[in-house]
């Protein structure tokens, strides 16, 4: 046992001999020292750290604090609410309600099969497409867009990693197809991109807010870390002019029409003449805006204000409106058709049909009309001249755009009248060699039926701030005065003796006097010269009643199948939606036949009073 | 006859100290990941629970190793050794070893999971221990006394590379440690490092995207989304606390933008949320824990006792080095947790255990010279009556009856 410790007390009794090193040192001192020096090591370790710790959390200090923020503070968007799209009486159109995407992190995720197979569950997709989007290797996905909450909800709650929902808006159209041209759609990220959602885009929009914070590594933000925040402003509320009621009612029987035709398009326009207020815009073929990326383009098109037309007899109407008000011709003038004129070296010619089968013979211009006679409205053409006929239809509004609000409007398509020779301006008086658009033509007929003032087309009523006031309200414009109002009321009469009595009887509506025009156009080819085989529009321009007329009705079928007249294709859409009209704005009946006499008893009379108005008319044929 | 002291209170104390800030850091760093990990449903305490669990185990572990005397383990420690290298291999056993986050390191015990490989740490001290104080001087021959004692800690050390390079890391320089300690030619220590360098090269020769790891702590921010991402990270958290800490619990990194933040790199989640002030105070606990460690180990007369007691001092003090050190990217990034304040039950009840050990040894600072094994065999053949006090005193009746 060795004695006292010489390194705790008294000195050390060890002769140290330098070249031995340590050998004659007794080996527990040895280790003894070396635990010293280990001791000091240690200590020299530790002051290393420490230094290296206030080279870090001192000196450095401003730059790591710098990252540090850098990394953690955000500025978050917090999106504005798109406002909503109401009809007339605040149907709601189209409107912004909660959803949310599903992402996932591919790279984060090792058993990808496993997660397929629960994601596809909640997702109700297909999980092999799921899987190669799992096996991918991308930081982020979407699996699901702008799905419903409680798709979202339930992928959150199922924790799977890697996996997790956003909460967003998404854009929803109630109606479906209900006047999807007018009021367009967003894409996904809640961009107005078609119809009044494009056009009033900024409006609906409104402005986003944020929040700057301070986020964890998963983006959310810490709470007690927000050092700004800046509120959303909503986006307004859009009202139109549409009737929910009667576009439906004007969708289903243009629909009807233009499956039964086999068409390749269709519109129709409702307008009331005393307003321009536009109370049902419809197109076939339509489209879903809630799935407006799997339509195809040629659905997506708003043909009422895009598409040109040679409108056809419709336009005999505004001829005659033209010579009448200029005082080319009279009311009383007798034109004489025998089934074809020559006019240098082209023919024109009048569709014949029982019982005129060998022209209209003598007309006077009420008749020009009634039985659509294309000599006489040439006759009272050239009595008008180039220059006049030009200057009306410049002031019905065909060469300019309508202006109705809608996007994508395009001006009716004419030449100089200067260039005009004998053959078009007689073309151009019964509606052919000039093109207009839809909306235009329901623009110029409203013109008639407003006592010669036209007004301004218009789909939007009012804008509303997010609060629901009124920030802006379009009042009813008058354009110009187009012609006098007896020239008007005239025009009217003789277009009501059409429907009455001529090619507009399919029209008629039970219980009013209904004016209109038919028309048959041919289509011009596209290669450039001459017309098309075969190939119509078929049309119907009309308004009702006549004494106060509150709407009018443009129908035009695009290359009806099997029959092309204007009476058989056009006719019934206008006579459909026109009797839904007067039964809805509850217009009370200008035409109420007398009452039947009990002549062959009672059964007689009882059928006469049951008989609904939609069935009551034999179809004409042309 | 051994003499018997109080255990040594500075280091109950200082073991204490970084047991409870250990306890409250787990929870501080990981309450918000434990709210959004699957496995914890949601349960902000669930690290915080079993830490404090294995703290229990640990401390009641701590209690029953101070009573050892602990003269006794030199008699276990092949024994001990046997079961740490069976423990480490058992790993590779399918249906014991348990795959967690990529690494095989743990084994699956009745529901309970253990980590051989800090297991090994306390049996590879111990049996160093006992093996060195056996031979005595005889370390300082290659032959006979530095090459029997070595191979098989390098052999248990080879097993830990393979689970865990951070613990295999720390055991290496224990060893090193241990082996300088007990008087080792300084020479030998030399080529024994130089071998250990050469080991390193070529680990990293054989997969060469290995040096841009371990070069990586030089300039973290070149790949600061890459391979730098988590010393970037746990720079950021540090300097971010700057000299007084955003202060506690408001601290950002461990919102998931620190990777194991509340296992090796919590030392970044206490440096941002107390700044300097709170570094510098766990480095100079640790270093306290280690000095005092070694100064049990001079106070005890017994050479086994004096080199178990530096043996874990230079294990604690070591590792919580080695910890600061990746923490601070002063050190190449290897998983090295921080003793008693990392989360990690078998680490913590281990160290706790090795405290115990440690706390033991400071108990009997001169522990009977005859206690060697050959002394107790001839003692049985002379049934002699045993004379141990604590012995006698504690089971009278059994020897009356």
């Amino acid at each position: 046992m060795p004695g006292p410790c010489p390194y705790w007390s008294g000195p050390a009794p060890v002769n140290r001999l330098s070249n031995l090193g340590y050998v004659i040192l007794r080996y527990d001192e040895l280790v003894r020292v070396r635990i010293k020096k280990l001791i000091f090591v240690l200590i020299a370790a530790y002051v290393l750290i420490i230094a290296r710790l206030f080279y870090i959390q001192v000196i450095r200090a401003p730059f790591y604090r710098e990252k540090a923020r850098e990394l953690t503070v955000r500025k978050i968007a917090l999106p504005a609410r798109r406002g909503t799209i109401y009809d007339r009486d605040g149907q709601k159109l189209a409107v912004t309600i909660d959803a949310c995407d599903i992402y996932v992190q591919p790279v984060k995720i090792k058993d990808k099969e496993e997660v397929a197979t629960q994601l596809s569950q909640i997702l109700g997709c297909s999980r092999t497409q799921l899987l190669d989007t799992l096996k991918s290797d991308k930081k982020f996905t979407y699996v699901a867009r702008r799905a419903d909450i409680w798709i979202g909800d339930a992928v959150t709650r199922a924790k799977i990693f890697g996996t997790g929902s956003i909460r967003t808006t998404k854009r929803v159209y109630p109606g479906g197809t209900l006047a999807a041209h007018i009021v367009g759609f967003t894409n996904v990220d809640g961009k107005g991109i078609e119809g009044l959602e494009r056009v009033y885009d900024k409006q609906l929009r409104g402005t986003d807010g944020y929040v700057v914070a301070e986020v964890d590594a998963r983006g959310k933000i810490i709470p007690g870390t927000r050092r700004d925040r800046v509120e959303p402003i909503n986006g307004g509320d859009i009202v139109l002019t549409i009737d929910s009621t009667l576009q439906r009612s004007l969708e289903h029987e243009l629909e009807k029409s233009y499956k039964a035709h086999s068409a390749a398009g269709a519109t129709a326009i409702m307008m009331e003449p005393k307003t321009g207020e536009i109370l049902a815009l419809a197109n076939m073929p339509t489209f879903d805006p809630n799935n407006a990326k799997n339509s195809s383009a040629a659905s997506r098109r708003d043909r009422a204000v895009t598409d040109l037309y040679e409108p056809g007899s419709t336009l005999k109407a505004m001829t005659v409106c033209a010579g009448l008000e200029a005082k080319a011709v009279t009311p009383t003038d007798i034109f004489y058709c025998n089934a074809s004129k020559g006019i240098g070296r082209r023919t024109i010619r009048c569709s014949l049909h029982p019982p005129f089968m060998a022209g209209h013979g003598a007309c006077n211009v009420a008749k020009i009309l009634t039985y659509s006679c294309n000599i006489g409205a040439a006759d009272i053409g050239f009595k008008l001249g180039g220059e006049r006929l030009y200057k009306f239809e410049q002031a019905f509004g065909f060469y300019e755009k309508p202006d109705s609000g809608l996007p994508g409007e395009v001006r009716g398509w004419h030449d100089n009248w200067r260039d005009w020779a004998d053959i078009r301006l007689a073309n151009i008086a019964f509606g052919q060699g000039i093109a207009v658009t839809p909306m235009q033509m329901a623009k110029a007929y409203s013109a008639i039926a407003n006592g010669g003032l036209i007004m301004k087309p218009y789909v939007v009523k009012e804008i509303r701030k997010p609060d629901g006031k009124p920030e802006q309200q379009f009042m009813p414009t008058v354009v110009r005065r187009v012609m006098s109002e007896s020239t008007s009321a005239m025009v009217s009469e003789m277009l009501q003796g059409v429907v009455s009595e001529g090619t507009g009887k399919t029209a008629d509506v039970q219980g009013y006097r209904v004016c209109g025009k038919t028309g048959s156009a041919q289509k011009a080819s596209t290669t450039g010269r001459g017309y098309a085989p075969g190939k119509f529009i078929a049309s119907f321009a009309g308004f009702l009643p006549l004494r106060d007329p509150r709407v009018v009705i443009l129908v035009a079928v695009d290359e009806p199948k099997g029959t092309h007249w204007g009476a058989t294709v056009a006719a019934p859409v206008f006579q459909g939606a026109a009797t839904r009209a007067m039964w809805h704005m509850k217009v009370p009946p200008d035409n109420i036949p007398e009452a039947p006499k009990p002549v062959g008893g009672s059964k007689n009379g009882g059928s006469d009073t049951v008989e609904s108005p939609v069935s009551r008319h034999p179809r004409l044929g042309g | 006859m051994s003499k018997k002291a109080a255990p040594d209170l500075v280091l109950f104390t200082l073991m204490v100290v970084l047991l409870v800030i250990g306890l409250f850091l787990v929870f501080d760093a990981s309450y918000a990941r434990a709210g959004q990990v699957k496995y914890t449903h949601g349960d902000s305490f669930y690290f915080m629970k079993r830490q404090v669990l294995f703290a229990v185990i640990g401390v009641i572990g701590m209690f029953l190793a101070m009573r050892i005397r602990y003269w006794k383990l030199k008699r276990l420690a092949p024994v001990l050794l046997a079961g740490a290298i069976f423990g480490l291999v058992l790993v590779f056993v399918p249906g014991f070893g348990v795959n967690i986050n990529g690494a095989t390191r743990w084994i699956s015990l009745g529901g309970i999971q253990l980590q051989p490989s800090e297991i090994a740490k306390i049996c590879l001290i111990i049996y160093l221990a006992s093996v060195i104080s056996a031979k005595r001087g005889e370390i300082r021959n290659l032959q006979r006394g530095l090459v029997p004692i070595v191979i098989p800690a390098a052999i248990v050390i080879f097993l830990v590379v393979i689970e865990d390079m951070g613990t295999a890391i720390t055991l290496a320089l224990t060893t090193l440690i241990m082996i300088y300690m007990a008087g080792a030619k300084i020479r030998h220590l030399l080529a024994a490092a130089g071998i250990c360098l050469v080991l390193c090269i070529i680990f990293v020769a054989v997969e060469p995207y290995r040096i841009g790891r371990l070069t990586v702590f030089l300039d973290p921010f070149k790949d600061a989304q890459g391979s730098g991402y988590q010393v970037c990270h746990s720079l950021i958290a540090l300097g971010s606390g700057g000299p007084l800490g955003v202060g506690i619990c408001e601290g950002r990194e461990k919102l998931f933008y620190l990777p194991a933040e509340h296992t090796d790199f919590i030392f970044a989640v206490l440096g941002e949320e107390a700044g300097l002030i709170g570094t510098v105070l766990v480095a100079a606990l640790f270093l306290a824990f280690a000095a005092r460690g070694f100064i049990v180990a001079l106070q005890t007369k017994d050479l086994f006792g004096r080199l178990m007691a530096g043996g874990i001092s230079a294990l604690i003090g070591g590792q919580a080095f080695l910890n600061m050190g990746v923490v601070t990217s002063s050190l190449p990034a290897t998983g090295v947790p921080m003793p008693f304040i990392s989360y990690g039950g078998t680490s913590l009840a281990i160290n706790l255990f090795s405290v115990g050990i440690l706390l033991a040894v400071s108990k009997y600072p001169k522990p009977p010279e005859d206690y060697s094994y050959e002394d107790s065999i001839d003692r049985r053949r002379d049934r002699r009556p045993r004379v141990s006090g604590n012995m006698h005193s504690r089971r009278p009746s059994s020897r009356l009856r």
